[in-house]
């Protein structure tokens, strides 16, 4: 009799526990979001085919792009001095909390939990299970990787956005994963930085934010679009 | 009495023949730099110039971007890490690797003929990748090339060898097409580094076998 009692108490504790680990302690799923370690510049200049060929004679016998390279003194390309502090984590993270739900990542269904510190480089490419291991049983993860103010030669200046998603469902491998580039126009060129600080950094903010909703746009998509199928022979 | 001497005989002998010992087996030291450079370069039928620089510019600066993320200095130094480096570039039994996380100025490169760290072994060499590039030309395709720097210093701070050379391979799935999931592009671009490094150090292997002192 107490063999059969403590049966039916494990198949029942068996049937309900999917259903509790779907819905969470409060019933709802998480999203868990980190910001980037910081804002980096990127410069393509007019010159960068070229890079140090045009001394001595039209390509200055440095026939190929790497001869050419590795010729070139072009000095690293620095983000002038007063815009460091421009959008950093701190920062970063204020504005993902300042997002009402994960709506704009097309989860309405998301608590959103925003960490105040970037996950490093090394953590984002070797962690294979949960970046947060104490998180609700439903349990979905998204990371900037990297931000990036580009300064494009004939292109104006954007700035660009590298996000990584992954859904872990309520396990503890991911189940759906999905990285991609976005980026939003920016008016403020990086010469006019340290002058218009302020402006820029309004822009930078509305541009960051833009972002976000171009890579819930592009998850969505993603998420909707069958894979392609191989080209039948 | 004898014994004791023995004993005295044995410490003294010890004591003096403790740094020799120690010297012989201190291993050799391997510093490993990262890249700071990171280049796209696209050319199309113009083959290149300023016409072709400016139609992708915008192309060039995602690229870039990209590079700059997937190859960042963690991402190189692991890569080289997980390589066997002691039978790649045949590293004497027993090197100690040593990896910097900031990368060199790029036009110290090849100036700086001393030794890069403050070591002061009595074996020590240096690993540096000078440059990561992206091209992609009309004919030729897409592909990743590497510049990479070996010298070996011996005991002091004069390049007893020195061996610097681009490895090259082709590139499928690099750049990510829009819309497209960018993970696989972004892996594909650490892979492509560590089979460069690979091509590097069959050719270097050559050149040490029939090794010449550094001018």
């Amino acid at each position: 009799m107490i063999g059969t009692r403590a049966l039916l108490a494990a198949v029942s504790a068996l049937l309900a526990a999917p259903l509790a680990a779907h819905e969470g302690s409060d019933g709802m799923c998480e999203l868990h979001v980190w910001p980037a370690a910081g804002l980096r510049f990127s410069d393509q200049g007019m010159w960068d085919n070229f890079k140090g060929g045009l001394r001595g004679g039209i390509l200055g016998n440095l026939t190929t792009p790497e001869a050419r390279m590795e010729r070139s003194d072009r000095e690293m390309e620095q983000l002038p001095a007063a815009p460091r502090e421009l959008m950093a984590m701190a920062e970063q993270a204020a504005l993902l909390k300042a997002l009402p739900d994960a709506s704009i990542l097309g989860m309405p269904q998301y608590r959103l939990v925003v960490h105040d510190t970037a996950l490093g480089s090394r953590e984002i490419r070797s962690i294979k299970g949960r970046y947060a291991p104490e998180s609700a049983p439903c349990y979905a993860d998204l990371v900037l990787d990297s931000l990036v103010f580009s300064n494009e030669w004939g292109n104006g200046q954007n700035l660009k956005s590298l996000y990584r998603f992954r859904d872990f469902g309520t396990g503890e491998t991911s189940i759906r994963s999905f990285g991609a580039w976005v980026d939003s126009r920016l008016a403020i060129e990086p010469d006019e930085l340290p002058a218009k600080l302020d402006e820029a950094e309004a822009e930078m903010r509305a541009a960051f934010t833009n972002n976000i909703a171009l890579f819930g746009a592009a998850l969505t998509k993603n998420a909707t679009t069958p894979p392609k199928q191989g080209k039948k022979k | 009495m004898r014994t004791k001497f023995g004993i005295a005989t044995a410490a003294l002998a010890a004591l003096f023949a403790t740094p020799a010992l120690a010297q012989d087996a201190a291993p050799c030291e391997l510093h490993i730099w990262p890249a700071e450079r990171m280049t796209s370069i696209t050319t199309g039928l113009l083959g290149g110039g300023l016409i072709d620089a400016a139609l992708h510019s915008g192309t060039d600066a995602n690229n870039k971007a990209s590079l700059a993320t997937a190859l960042d200095s963690p991402s190189q130094l692991d890569a080289l890490q997980s390589l066997d480096l002691a039978t790649l570039i045949s590293l004497k039994p027993g090197t100690i690797i040593i990896t910097h996380d900031t990368p060199l100025e790029r036009k110290t490169m090849n100036k700086v003929k001393t030794r890069r760290s403050d070591s002061t072994a009595a074996c020590y060499s240096e690993l540096i990748v000078a440059d990561v590039m992206y091209q992609k030309a009309a004919i030729y395709g897409r592909s990743l090339r590497t510049l990479f720097m070996i010298r070996d210093f011996g005991a002091d701070q004069k390049i007893d060898f020195e061996y610097k050379a681009w490895g090259g391979n082709g590139l499928k799935l690099f750049p990510p097409k829009e819309g497209e999931d960018a993970i696989a592009a972004l892996d594909e671009l650490n892979g492509v580094f560590k089979k460069n490094f690979e091509e590097y150090a069959n050719n270097a292997r050559t050149a040490m076998s029939r090794r010449k002192p550094a001018k």
